[in-house]
């Protein structure tokens, strides 16, 4: 309940100074009411171009999730990898500084030539881009497993499916939300600016859209709809799968 | 060639030194003529007690270009179903014995025999207690001591019980459901006790297992330890550093010095129960630390 009341709270506070800042200047910072206005007409009408903001929300969050899962999934892989060989976990420490130096722009276009305007570039692009970021999460828990568990495990005999299924891969979970959370924040954000490149839907399509109009209040309607569901997934997707995945450490 | 080769007695008992396998009645302490039949039963039975012969055991470690020897030309020989302590102070090489004895490293010379066979090290179905209960904290208790069941094949059908009857064994059945994080220190040690045994294992190898404990919980512990002993009749192979700790539980003890040399093999034959504080007990400690320390003062690579 505190809790509850808290977030209210600093929703209220940046909702008020957001009007404040309206009375300022309404043009650069169109009042919240029309924002809201145009949030609630954009989902139930649709926008321009006769969809729903909430079909462009989707679009977007089928890419920012796939990406998610491949740049995760390939990260984990490859911190198995390395923890079993010394040669793959060699070449990727050399090379992981490289793959994490490009600008994610560069990435983005890069792709998009090789790969076509096209979601598969989107979800391509963000993968490229974060899976070096997971990995150094992901190969981060594995070292710090604790090797006394491990020494037990083979004290007792434990095969090595077994000292992964019930040591490496638990310890890794804690790493692997760490992970999906830092993952969500920043692939949202590529997506949105790789959809403003040149894909015709999902929220970064509509942003270019109303972007070239001119018009900041379509702009900021889409915006906030975007922050909602990032907090939607944060508090109602993430927060209680973490909170049941690490029961025991409230225990 | 150390004393203990010799199976140095110092303690001043008769023949009985080898001890139980069997449990031991309360009542072997309540007269002079049940001890005496006692000890008879013992002689009895110790003709019968397999041996495990341990002979010229030893481990060295490379440290750059140079070699540091934990220990070399160890032998000794350890009664089936005793309660064996290897002492020493930190640093002696105790629990890199306990490790090549348990197969966990290997030597770099020696033999072990068991009842005149030689075996491999580790070939003796053990488990092992750490000094850490290295429980996983995200498995209840129950799941815990399932994962040792399931690493040593016992069928699924099996595990329910077996987890219910060790965990009954330390007292923590009631537990069965809760988290390592939810226990006490000493009760988490409980736990790795019952996982340790519940594999039902030949030898029961124990590594310091009170000594990140608080003295209170230990004591409480090392009498638990020898009920539970008394009711399971393993063989037990403890590491400790502390004298009155390995006097207390053992039948005898294997003292190691600075050097890694095996120099005295000591007999605990006071009857059990015991008692700590016991003045028989004191007075074997008492005998032993000053036979260790004299060895320190004669012993010129000691500094």
């Amino acid at each position: 309940m505190r809790r509850a009341r808290r977030i209210a709270v600093s929703l209220l506070v940046f909702v008020v100074a957001w009007w404040l800042l309206s009375l300022y200047n309404s043009r650069m910072f169109p009042s919240p009411v029309i924002v809201g206005g145009l949030i609630v007409e954009f989902v139930v009408e649709g926008d321009i171009d006769n969809r729903s903001a909430l079909y462009h929300l989707w679009v977007t969050f089928g890419r920012v999730l796939a990406s998610t899962a491949l740049a995760l999934g390939i990260a984990v892989l490859i911190g198995i990898a390395m923890k079993t060989n010394d040669g793959v976990a060699k070449a990727f420490e050399a090379w992981l500084p490289v793959w994490m130096t490009p600008p994610d722009v560069v990435v983005i276009l890069v792709v998009m030539v090789i790969v076509g305007f096209n979601s598969q570039a989107v979800v391509i692009a963000v993968t490229f881009a974060y899976t070096p970021f997971a990995l150094v999460t992901i190969w981060q828990g594995l070292q710090e497993v604790d090797s006394g568990l491990v020494e037990m495990a083979d004290a007792f005999d434990a095969s090595r499916f077994e000292i992964w299924r019930r040591i490496y891969i638990p310890h890794l979970l804690s790493y692997i939300f760490s992970s999906l959370r830092n993952l969500f924040g920043m692939t949202w954000k590529v997506a949105v600016i790789a959809e403003v490149f040149g894909i015709s839907n999902g929220v970064g399509s509509r942003v270019r859209f109303w972007f070239l109009q001119g018009n900041i209040a379509e702009v900021l309607a889409y915006a906030v709809l975007f922050i909602a569901v990032v907090l939607v997934i944060e508090y109602a997707v993430l927060n209680p799968i973490q909170n049941r995945a690490f029961a025991w450490r409230r225990a | 060639m150390s004393d203990a080769t010799s199976g140095t007695t110092r303690m001043s008992q008769s023949d009985d030194s080898t001890p139980r396998t069997e449990p031991v009645d309360d009542a072997t302490n309540s007269g002079e003529d049940t001890n005496t039949d006692d000890a008879t039963a013992n002689d009895e039975s110790a003709g019968q007690r397999a041996t495990i012969e341990f002979s010229g055991l030893e481990k060295s470690f490379a440290d750059g270009e140079e070699t540091f020897t934990v220990f070399e030309g160890l032998d000794f020989e350890i009664t089936e179903g005793s309660f064996t302590s290897i002492m020493g102070p930190s640093g002696c090489g105790k629990s890199t014995l306990l490790n090549v004895i348990s197969g966990l490293i290997p030597p770099d010379g020696g033999e072990i025999r068991r009842d005149g066979t030689v075996i491999e090290p580790g070939e003796f179905f053990y488990s092992y207690v750490f000094q850490e209960p290295r429980l996983l904290d995200w498995l209840t208790i129950g799941e815990n001591v399932r994962f040792a069941l399931r690493a040593q094949d016992v069928p699924p059908e099996d595990q329910s019980g077996r987890i219910y009857r060790y965990l009954e064994l330390v007292g923590l059945e009631e537990e069965i459901d809760s988290y390592p994080q939810q226990l006490s220190g000493g009760m988490r040690q409980r736990v790795g006790i019952a996982r340790a045994l519940a594999v039902d294992p030949e030898i029961l190898f124990m590594d310091e297992p009170f000594s990140s404990l608080d003295e209170f919980t230990a004591k409480e512990l090392r009498q638990d330890l020898l009920e539970i002993w008394k009711q399971t009749g393993k063989t037990i192979i403890f590491v400790t550093h502390n004298s009155s700790e390995a006097v207390f539980l053992s039948d005898s003890i294997l003292i190691l010095d600075d050097n890694g040399e095996l120099f005295d093999h000591v007999s605990v034959d006071a009857p059990r129960p015991r008692t700590i504080g016991d003045e028989g007990l004191l007075e074997t400690e008492s005998a032993m630390m000053e036979g260790f320390f004299a060895h320190l003062d004669t012993d010129p690579d000691e500094s």
